[in-house]
C-alpha cells in the first residue's frame, strides 16, 4: 500500500496551533498523536466521518412521524418547548451528538483505540436513534404515550437513515482501526535440544 | 476484467436511472399539463356551511341602524356572500372592568371596547353570601339588554328576508370573570387553568342562561354551544389582550361531563337538540408540544358523553398551509377512533398587521380553505371575525365599529370566501377533483350539488395566467372571478370549451353542468 503525504489539514492544524515559528516543534508533537495514513486508512476514515456527519445532519430532519406525513425533527425532541418552558431531552441530543463527535475519525490517529471507541459509540448512537420514538414518547405518561403509539407515531425515515449511517460509520471506523494493523503470525517453534541433523549426528559419531 | 466489470456496472446503473425516469414521467403523463380532473364517483364529506364570528364587533352594531342592515345583508343573504353559520360570542364580562383597553396591544387598539365583551350577568348583584352556582343560577341576576346590540344583530341576521343563516353556534372564550381563579377573563399566569372545578356548575348555569334566552327569548334555533375555546393556549400573563381560558385535557374532559348533563336537561325541558361543540382546538398539530389536540380528544374519550360526539371543531392557526399537519391529524384520528369523528374548521384569520386591499391574504384564504376541505376533510369552514375596524386583517369586511351609517367595505377575502359560500350549499358533497400536472400555485376544490352541477373553485396564486384543460362531458360553463380588478364578478356564461384561462392571482368559481 502506497504511503500518502502528510495531509494538508494536519499541517494547517500545526501552523494554526503553534504558529509558523514553532511549526516544526508542533509537528513533532502532533506526530506523537497522528501518523501518516495509508490511502486505505485515509479513505476509510473519510468515509466513516462522512457517514457520521450526515447522520448528525439528520438531527435537523424528522425523527418521528407517521403515514399522514407530518413529523418532528430530532432537534425539537432534544430541545422541546413545552408549556412550562424548555425541556432538554439528553438522550435525543446525545444520540445525534455522538456522530458529530465521531467525525473525528477522519483524523489519522496513531492510537487505534480511538477508532474502536468511535465504532462502539456509533453503534450505541445507532441503537439510540432507532429507539428515538420511545425517547420522544418518554416525555408523556405511559397512557398518553400508548395513545400516540396506537395513533401511528413511528420512527421517521430520516431517523432510520441516520441510524443506518451510524451503523455504517461504526463498521468503517472499526475497519479504519484494523486497517494497517500487522497481525502476528504464529510460527512453529523449533524445540531446542535434540538435533535431527543426520550429518551432525554422524559427525558426532 | 476489471474494466469490463466497470462497464457492466455503469450500463446497469444507466438503465436503472433511465427506467426510473421513464416510470416517473409515465405516472404523471396520464393527463396533460394543468388538467382539471373531476371524478364524480369519489364522494367525500357533505358540506355543513360557511360562517364567521360576531365576537367583539357585533356588540357595537347600533340597533336599527343602516350599518346593521348593511352588515346583515352583506354577510347573511344571497345579496352578499350568503354565509350560513352565525357564531355568537358569550362574553366573559371584561367590559365591566375594561380589561383589554390598551392592555398589551399598544397602538393596535382603536376603541376602548375593542376586545372587551359585554355580559348579561349583573355583577353588582353577586351575593357573596351565596355560592357561585346559586348566583349564576338565579335568573334575576341576568339582564340581556346589556348585550342587546349583539343579540339583536344576531336576530336580524337570522330573521331578515332572504336570510341564509342555518346554524347558530353560541361560543365562549372565557367563563365569566367572577367564576375564574384569577378574577379576570384571562389567567394571572400563562397556562393557568382559570376555571376552578367548584365553578364548573356555575359556568354551566351561565351558558344555559344564554342558551335559554336565545332559544326562548329570541326564538332562534341554536345548533350548539361551544363552552371552551383553544384550551391548549396560554391565555394568561401580562401580555393577555383578549379573553381566554386555559384547560388541561383532564379538566376540559371533566367540565364537558358536567356541561353535557346540563345540556341534556335543557334539551329535555325545551324539546330541543342543542349539541355540545367540542372543543375549538387552537390547532390540529399532532407533534408540536403545545398542540396537544390528541390529548384533549383522548381525555374526552374516557367519558360516556363521548359516545354522542361525532364532530371535533378545530382552528387552522397552528399550521395553516401545511398538508402534512392536517393529514397526520386525520390519520391519527382514524387510527384511534375509526370514522366516528368528523372535523369542522371553526376559526382562522390572517394575522398580519395592516390592511390588505389586494389579493395576497385572499389567495392565502383560498389555500387554507382548499387544504381544510381536501386534506383535513372539514365539513364546514368559518372565518374569525366578520368585520375588522382598523389596521388588521382579522375581518372579511371593514366597518367602523359602533358607527350608525358606517360604510361596509368588503375585502378581497370576503369575495374569495364568497367564491365558496355562494355556490356550495349545505348538503353538497366534496368530490375527487384536482388540477393534474399543475403549475405551482394552481389548485382546485371540487363539489357536487344535489342537482348534479359541479362547483370548481379554481385558484391561481401565480403571477401568470394559466390555461386549465377542462374534462369532457360538460356542456355549459359559467365562471365568477375574484382578482385584483374583479369582485366575484361573472366573467363567462356559455358553452364549456376545452380550456379555461385562470388569470394571475385569482380565485374563480366554475359551475359545470
Amino acid at each position: 500500500m502506497s504511503r500518502t503525504p502528510l495531509p494538508f489539514f494536519l499541517v494547517c492544524v500545526i501552523i494554526l496551533t503553534y504558529g509558523r515559528d514553532n511549526a516544526v516543534r508542533g509537528e513533532r508533537k502532533m506526530k506523537n498523536v497522528f501518523e501518516k495514513p495509508t490511502l486505505l486508512q485515509l479513505l476509510l476514515g473519510i468515509a466513516a466521518g462522512c457517514f457520521a456527519l450526515v447522520a448528525f445532519g439528520l438531527f435537523f430532519a424528522d425523527a418521528v412521524g407517521d403515514k399522514g406525513g407530518d413529523g418532528l425533527p430530532a432537534f425539537k425532541i432534544a430541545f422541546d418547548v413545552m408549556i412550562d418552558g424548555l425541556h432538554f431531552n439528553a438522550r435525543a441530543f446525545i444520540a445525534y451528538f455522538i456522530p458529530l463527535l465521531c467525525v473525528a475519525v477522519v483524523l489519522p490517529f496513531k492510537e487505534k483505540k480511538v477508532y474502536y471507541a468511535a465504532a462502539f459509540l456509533l453503534l450505541a448512537a445507532s441503537v439510540a436513534i432507532f429507539l428515538m420514538r420511545e425517547i420522544y414518547l418518554s416525555k408523556y405518561d405511559a397512557e398518553i404515550a400508548d395513545m400516540y403509539r396506537k395513533g401511528g407515531v413511528r420512527l421517521a425515515v430520516p431517523a432510520i437513515i441516520a441510524g443506518v449511517f451510524c451503523l455504517i460509520s461504526s463498521a468503517l471506523s472499526l475497519l479504519r482501526g484494523l486497517a494497517g494493523v500487522k497481525f502476528a503470525v504464529k510460527k512453529e517453534q523449533v524445540v531446542p535440544g535434540e538435533c535431527t541433523n543426520e550429518n551432525t549426528v554422524e559427525e558426532r559419531q | 476484467m476489471k474494466k469490463r466489470t466497470f462497464i457492466f456496472i455503469s450500463i446497469v446503473l444507466c438503465l436503472s436511472f433511465s427506467l426510473s425516469v421513464f416510470i416517473a414521467c409515465g405516472s404523471s403523463s396520464e393527463y396533460p399539463d394543468n388538467f382539471l380532473v373531476i371524478d364524480e364517483s369519489k364522494e367525500y364529506q357533505s358540506v355543513t356551511g360557511f360562517g364567521a364570528s360576531a365576537a367583539w364587533w357585533a356588540q357595537t352594531v347600533p340597533q336599527g341602524s343602516q350599518s346593521a342592515t348593511s352588515l346583515a345583508t352583506s354577510l347573511y343573504t344571497d345579496e352578499g356572500i350568503g354565509l350560513s353559520i352565525y357564531r355568537y360570542n358569550i362574553g366573559g364580562g371584561s367590559w365591566d372592568y375594561d380589561a383589554y383597553n390598551d392592555h398589551g396591544a399598544g397602538d393596535f387598539v382603536v376603541f376602548p371596547e375593542y376586545r372587551n365583551t359585554q355580559s348579561a350577568f349583573i355583577a353588582e348583584n353577586y351575593d357573596e353570601s351565596k355560592s357561585a352556582n346559586e348566583n349564576f343560577a338565579n335568573p334575576a341576576n341576568y339582564d340581556f339588554s346589556r348585550d342587546a346590540n349583539a343579540l339583536e344583530f344576531m336576530k336580524l341576521c337570522a330573521a331578515q328576508e332572504g336570510s341564509t343563516v342555518e346554524r347558530i353556534i353560541l361560543f365562549a372564550n372565557s367563563p365569566h370573570y367572577l367564576l375564574t381563579a384569577s378574577g379576570k377573563t384571562n389567567g394571572e399566569e400563562k397556562y393557568q387553568s382559570n376555571l376552578p372545578e367548584e365553578n364548573y356548575e356555575a359556568y354551566c348555569e351561565y351558558l344555559i342562561k344564554y342558551l335559554d334566552y336565545v332559544v326562548n327569548g329570541l326564538g332562534l334555533t341554536v345548533e350548539s354551544v361551544s363552552a371552551i375555546n383553544e384550551p391548549q393556549h396560554a391565555w394568561g400573563g401580562d401580555d393577555s389582550s383578549q379573553e381566554g381560558c386555559h384547560y388541561e385535557p383532564e379538566e376540559l374532559a371533566a367540565f364537558y361531563d358536567v356541561f353535557s348533563r346540563y345540556l341534556k336537561e335543557f334539551n329535555t325541558a325545551n324539546g330541543t337538540n342543542v349539541k355540545m361543540d367540542v372543543f375549538e382546538s387552537g390547532n390540529y398539530d399532532v407533534y408540536k408540544s403545545k398542540g396537544r389536540v390528541m390529548e384533549y380528544i383522548y381525555a374526552m374519550s374516557k367519558y360516556d358523553y363521548f359516545e354522542d360526539i361525532d364532530t371535533i371543531s378545530v382552528h387552522s392557526y397552528g399550521s395553516p398551509t401545511s398538508v402534512e399537519a392536517r393529514e397526520s391529524f386525520v390519520y391519527m384520528l382514524n387510527n384511534l377512533y375509526g370514522d366516528k369523528l368528523s372535523v369542522e374548521m371553526s376559526e382562522i384569520c390572517y394575522m398580519e398587521a395592516g390592511l390588505d386591499e389586494g389579493m395576497t391574504s385572499a389567495l392565502w384564504l383560498s389555500e387554507v380553505m382548499n387544504k381544510d376541505f381536501c386534506n383535513l376533510g372539514a365539513k364546514s369552514w368559518s372565518w374569525w371575525m366578520a368585520t375588522s375596524c382598523d389596521d388588521y386583517n382579522d375581518g372579511i369586511v371593514s366597518w367602523m365599529w359602533g358607527s350608525e351609517n358606517g360604510e361596509v367595505v368588503p375585502t378581497k377575502r370576503y369575495w374569495v370566501m364568497g367564491n365558496y359560500s355562494k355556490f356550495v350549499d349545505t348538503g353538497d358533497k366534496r368530490i375527487e377533483g384536482y388540477v393534474a400536472n399543475a403549475e405551482k400555485g394552481i389548485f382546485a376544490t371540487v363539489f357536487k350539488k344535489a342537482d348534479g352541477r359541479i362547483i370548481v373553485v379554481l385558484t391561481n396564486t401565480g403571477e401568470e395566467k394559466v390555461a386549465i384543460n377542462l374534462p369532457e362531458g360538460y356542456t355549459s360553463l359559467s365562471a365568477w372571478e375574484t382578482s385584483d380588478n374583479k369582485d366575484l364578478e361573472k366573467v363567462y356564461d356559455g358553452i364549456c370549451g376545452k380550456t379555461y384561462e385562470a388569470p394571475a392571482g385569482s380565485v374563480t368559481t366554475l359551475v359545470l353542468s
